[in-house]
């Protein structure tokens, strides 16, 4: 570098900072890095990164050239059988590994992509079908990360006539980390409220008069249930929750409750790739509306049988379980950090909290996937150690209530889809946790800045909305420094 | 040493030389905007692991940390990204600097405060509305994401063009190319155009002075461009040329081949997917509401922002990109895909005929990239064999030129009614696009203008018109014989490097 161009640099440095004295623009050697958690990595955390992302890059890219040398060989990456997962063939890190290619796996015609009359890329779905938007999960979930959020381009547009967007409900995919304790916290929740419901109805049996209960698990209230004496329940007080009592914490909508049918449905709806299961439970329940009309066991008609085995399911089930969990990384500057102390104060005090609960604990962190069809054993994943780090602690820094809540109607859908029951103003309260990565916001990705997605709440959000807007601009910026927090650990990678 | 960028006629720069004798003392023009190189891009890459790693690890906790700053001081990181174009002419930013600038620029998520989209055509548009474009993201960033800075599009990130805004039916649909090697691309592009230039002029010259008509066959470095027939008068009959308009100048940009240069496409596109219009954009188009919005005046989408994108953003925007990394060969290192594998598959690639529209080497005489003034100013420009991002492209130590291995004869071509769009874009037929450059080919699935092959088995066997001949032999082939084609295009990559996020 020249003498000039080093006088240049030197000139360059201040960035004005009203928050104190970061000074960017040097080589790292050369300015102090603001490292997350103010420390730099150390010589053994460097090399464990380098290591790890270079094999992740060695066996990918092999596995590139074994699929141009062998045409055909991707799939064998995502090809498990039920009855090898019951035999105990694969332990839980291979488990991991088959539904990390899943993840990433690119779908095409010959393994079942699309269907019979559907062979084109088409992203406005066609109500129960769905559409063909693209050909792996990881081309949606890519924004901040692998496994991470989809931008707007991404957007799914479900349930339309299939021609027209405005016939539609956007989605926008949400990055796909810790669900795994998710999944847990919602089993538990509805576990609790089933047994408050049952007691209930056994109280009004024995006692002869109706019974009254409040419906809470995990400090989360979800409204109240009468039993009669008869056996009979009147749930017109339940909040938040189907009248099953299933709390299911999956989808903007909170309509899935198990990630094994997330991955069947996301397969189905945006590959047009229809697991067997799909197809076994067709057979005895035809249902050509939302699978198609060909024969029980190639539903969408396009010669391709079994296109997502149920191992399969299982395999992308226990890879979703196993993913790092988001953390929360202060600002490294002092004053930076003192404003996003207040934000994170602010956000209990405008309210925010009501719905965003920072904390869920969850009573077991263990997880027994069990399969569908075979009746085998279940996979049991210990969630705070199996996997990819850092997993968190049984105190799950989720910020949801995992219950939905009606937003008023200018977030509503534009419409109830077919067989839902779920009202187009209300959705499930989203986890931020790992929100900095996440942009654009809210269900169909309109707010572009966490100020827009705040202000966009409406009907139960109203109330902290307007505190919001009432809020000095001082405080409202010191929130989105605490809201921006909500991250991911920094992971080294070679992009592919 | 670095070279410095655009050093010219600027008459500030003259008398600063003139007054300096010592470069070390060389006073710099005063830096008016307040931009600034932030530390999270860079054209350099360690050659030590570890360094490389800290490296990105620390560009990564610069890029968290200005967010915080951004959030507590909105605006810091645009306007650290708005350079004057007065000062970049004036040669007060290296070329790494210009490189970050833009790059924090691609990689900046504008909000409607900072003018994306425009009354007529909100954030969020999913599908264009004629040729007043879509709004359905928020960076260049959102959809060159893959396998790298400015990398491809996933079939999802496809955009879907000259639409109504409601159908999908009936718009010309378009996957994102990777955008490395593009400032090369222009380069090639434009050193076959000038050759293609004078072949005609010598050809008016000889029909004026034999005083009869003349039809030359144009050709550079091997491609055929058709035929051109000049009349003594020197009037021109562009009927016979092939796959380039009749001012002959080539242009590589564009699933069809409608752009010449890197700064007119970037143009383009932050007008058409983003709602960002530019200060040169608004004077050409302002008044065409079709294009541009009914607005009119200086803000003719109407969002309240004037000078969305100014002179200096556009300028260190394509500069960025004309200086990313030049995409490379990797070979196999396998069981199943060998050495030998490749050369076999390399070879077969000319013999089946691929090589015939890929065209596997242009030679350009310059590593100049050249961005002339638009504002009667001085012309930018970087040197890419010494200042674009490593890995980059050098001359040949056998014969000291600069070889491009770019697999494109950057010509269009009919590739028959399959590939074909639902109508004629700009003027180009339904079935002709440009034959896409094959570098960087691994890292930019899935594959075809619309993204409609995920595999390159898909790609090859889609192809048709011009290329239906080689298609027929490939498919002849068989699965043995054709694996190792498959196995030298999956070499094409980009460099392996390390990013954090």
């Amino acid at each position: 570098m020249s003498s000039r161009a080093r006088l240049l640099l030197a000139s360059t440095l201040c960035v004005a900072a009203a928050a104190g004295s970061l000074r960017f623009g040097l080589a790292d050697e050369e300015a102090p890095v603001p490292w997350p958690g103010g420390t730099a990595p150390s010589h053994a955390e460097l090399q464990a990164q380098i290591d790890a992302a270079e094999a992740l890059y060695t066996r990918e890219r092999a596995d590139e050239f074994l699929e141009a040398a062998e045409r055909g060989e991707d799939r064998e990456h995502i090809v498990v059988f039920q009855e090898d997962i019951d035999a105990g063939t694969y332990d839980l890190a291979r488990l991991f590994r088959f539904g990390d290619a899943l993840f990433e796996h690119e779908f095409r015609a010959e393994e079942g992509l699309g269907a019979s009359h559907q062979k084109r890329l088409r992203r406005v779905h066609d109500g129960l079908r769905g559409g063909l938007d693209t050909y792996s999960c990881a081309g949606c979930h890519a924004v901040g990360g692998t496994d991470g959020a989809g931008s707007l381009t991404q957007n799914a547009y479900t349930s339309g006539d299939g021609a027209t967007l405005s016939s539609t409900n956007a989605r926008n995919a949400p990055h796909v980390l810790g669900l795994g304790l998710v999944q847990a916290l919602g089993a538990e929740m509805s576990r609790d409220l089933a047994l408050e419901r049952d007691g209930a109805i056994a109280d009004a049996v024995a006692s002869g008069a109706p019974v009254t209960v409040s419906l809470e698990s995990k400090g989360v209230s979800f409204g109240a249930l009468t039993a009669h004496p008869d056996g009979t329940v009147d749930q017109s007080g339940v909040e938040g929750v189907d009248e099953d009592l299933v709390v299911k914490p999956f989808g903007w909508k909170g309509d899935v409750a198990r990630l094994r049918r997330f991955v069947e449905e996301a397969a189905r709806i945006h590959f047009g790739e229809q697991a067997h299961t799909l197809a076994l439970a067709h057979k005895d329940h035809p249902d050509p509306e939302a699978l198609g009309n060909g024969p029980w066991f190639d539903p969408d008609g396009d010669d391709i049988q079994r296109e997502l085995e149920e191992g399969t399911l299982t395999a992308g089930a226990v890879y979703l379980a196993q993913l790092e969990v988001p953390v929360i990384l202060p600002p490294n500057d002092a004053a930076l950090r003192a404003r996003w102390a207040r934000g994170s104060a602010q956000f209990d005090a405008l309210g925010c909290q009501t719905c965003h609960v920072r904390k869920l604990r969850v009573d077991s962190p263990f997880w027994d996937e069990y399969p569908d069809t075979t009746g085998g054993p279940p996979i049991t994943i210990r969630l705070l150690e199996d996997g990819d780090a850092p997993k968190g602690s049984t105190s799950v820094e989720l910020f949801s209530d995992l219950k939905r809540h009606d937003m008023g109607p200018e977030l509503a859908d534009g419409h109830v889809p077919e067989r839902s029951t779920i009202p187009a103003a209300v959705f499930l309260t989203r986890p931020l946790w790992g929100l900095a990565e996440t942009a654009p916001y809210l269900h169909d990705g309109r707010a572009l800045t966490l100020d827009e997605a705040i202000r966009a709440h409406g009907g139960e959000g109203a109330d902290a909305r307007d505190a919001y807007s009432a809020a000095s601009e001082e405080d409202r910026r010191d929130l989105a420094l605490f809201l921006l927090s909500m991250t991911r650990t920094p992971r080294l990678r070679v992009p592919r | 040493m670095r070279t410095r960028v655009g050093w010219s006629l600027l008459l500030v720069a003259t008398a600063i030389a003139a007054a300096c004798t010592d470069e070390s003392l060389e006073p710099v023009a005063p830096k008016s905007s307040k931009a600034r190189p932030l530390g999270m891009f860079s054209t350099d890459r360690q050659t030590d692991p570890l360094r490389e790693a800290r490296a990105a690890l620390a560009r990564d906790a610069r890029r968290r940390e200005l967010r915080f700053l951004d959030a507590a001081v909105p605006g810091t990181l645009l306007g650290a990204s708005r350079p004057e174009q007065l000062e970049i002419e004036s040669g007060v930013w290296s070329p790494p600097d210009l490189f970050e600038l833009g790059a924090q620029l691609f990689h900046h998520d504008f909000t409607r405060a900072d003018g994306l989209g425009g009354i007529d055509v909100p954030y969020p548009s999913r599908l264009a509305v004629g040729f007043r474009g879509d709004v359905a993201a928020a960076s260049c960033r959102t959809c060159h994401r893959r396998g790298g800075i400015a990398g491809a599009g996933d079939a999802a990130d496809n955009v879907y063009l000259q639409g109504d805004g409601d159908h999908q039916s009936g718009t010309l649909e378009r996957n994102a190319p990777a955008l490395a090697g593009s400032g090369w691309i222009e380069i090639a592009a434009s050193t076959l155009s000038l050759d293609l230039a004078r072949q005609r002029d010598a050809a008016v010259d000889e029909a004026a002075r034999s005083g009869s008509t003349i039809s030359v066959a144009l050709s550079s470095q091997g491609i055929d461009f058709g035929t051109l027939t000049v009349q003594a008068d020197g009037s021109i009959d562009p009927s016979g040329l092939e796959g380039i308009d009749a001012d002959l100048l080539v242009r590589p940009f564009g699933r069809k081949g409608t752009f010449a240069t890197l700064r007119d496409v970037v143009e383009d596109e932050l007008a058409s997917r983003l709602g960002l219009q530019s200060t040169a954009f608004v004077a050409a188009n302002g008044d065409v509401a079709a294009r541009a919005g009914a607005n009119g005046g200086d803000d003719p989408d109407g969002d309240g922002v004037r000078d969305e994108i100014g002179e200096g953003q556009l300028t260190t925007l394509t500069l960025a990109i004309a200086m990313l990394d030049t995409p490379m060969v990797e070979m196999p290192d396998t069981p199943f895909a060998s050495d030998s594998m490749w050369a076999e598959g390399r070879g077969r690639f000319e013999e089946i005929g691929c090589a015939a529209c890929h065209t596997p080497i242009l030679t350009v005489p310059s590593d100049r990239f050249t961005l002339p003034s638009r504002e009667e100013g001085a012309a930018v420009w970087i040197d890419l064999a010494n200042d674009a991002a490593e890995p980059r492209l050098s001359r040949s130590s056998l014969d000291d030129a600069l070889h491009l291995e770019l697999y494109s004869d950057l010509k269009r071509h009919d590739m028959g009614d399959d590939l074909a769009d639902a109508r004629a874009d700009r003027g180009v037929d339904a079935r002709m696009f440009v034959t896409p450059p094959l570098w960087g080919l691994a890292r930019s699935r899935p594959y075809l203008h619309d993204g409609r092959a995920p595999t390159l088995h898909d790609a090859i066997v889609a192809h048709g018109g011009e290329a239906a001949d080689a298609r027929d032999r490939y498919v002849a082939l068989g699965e043995l014989q054709q694996a190792p084609i498959r196995v030298f295009l999956t070499s094409l990559t980009r460099a392996p490097g390390y990013a954090a996020f």
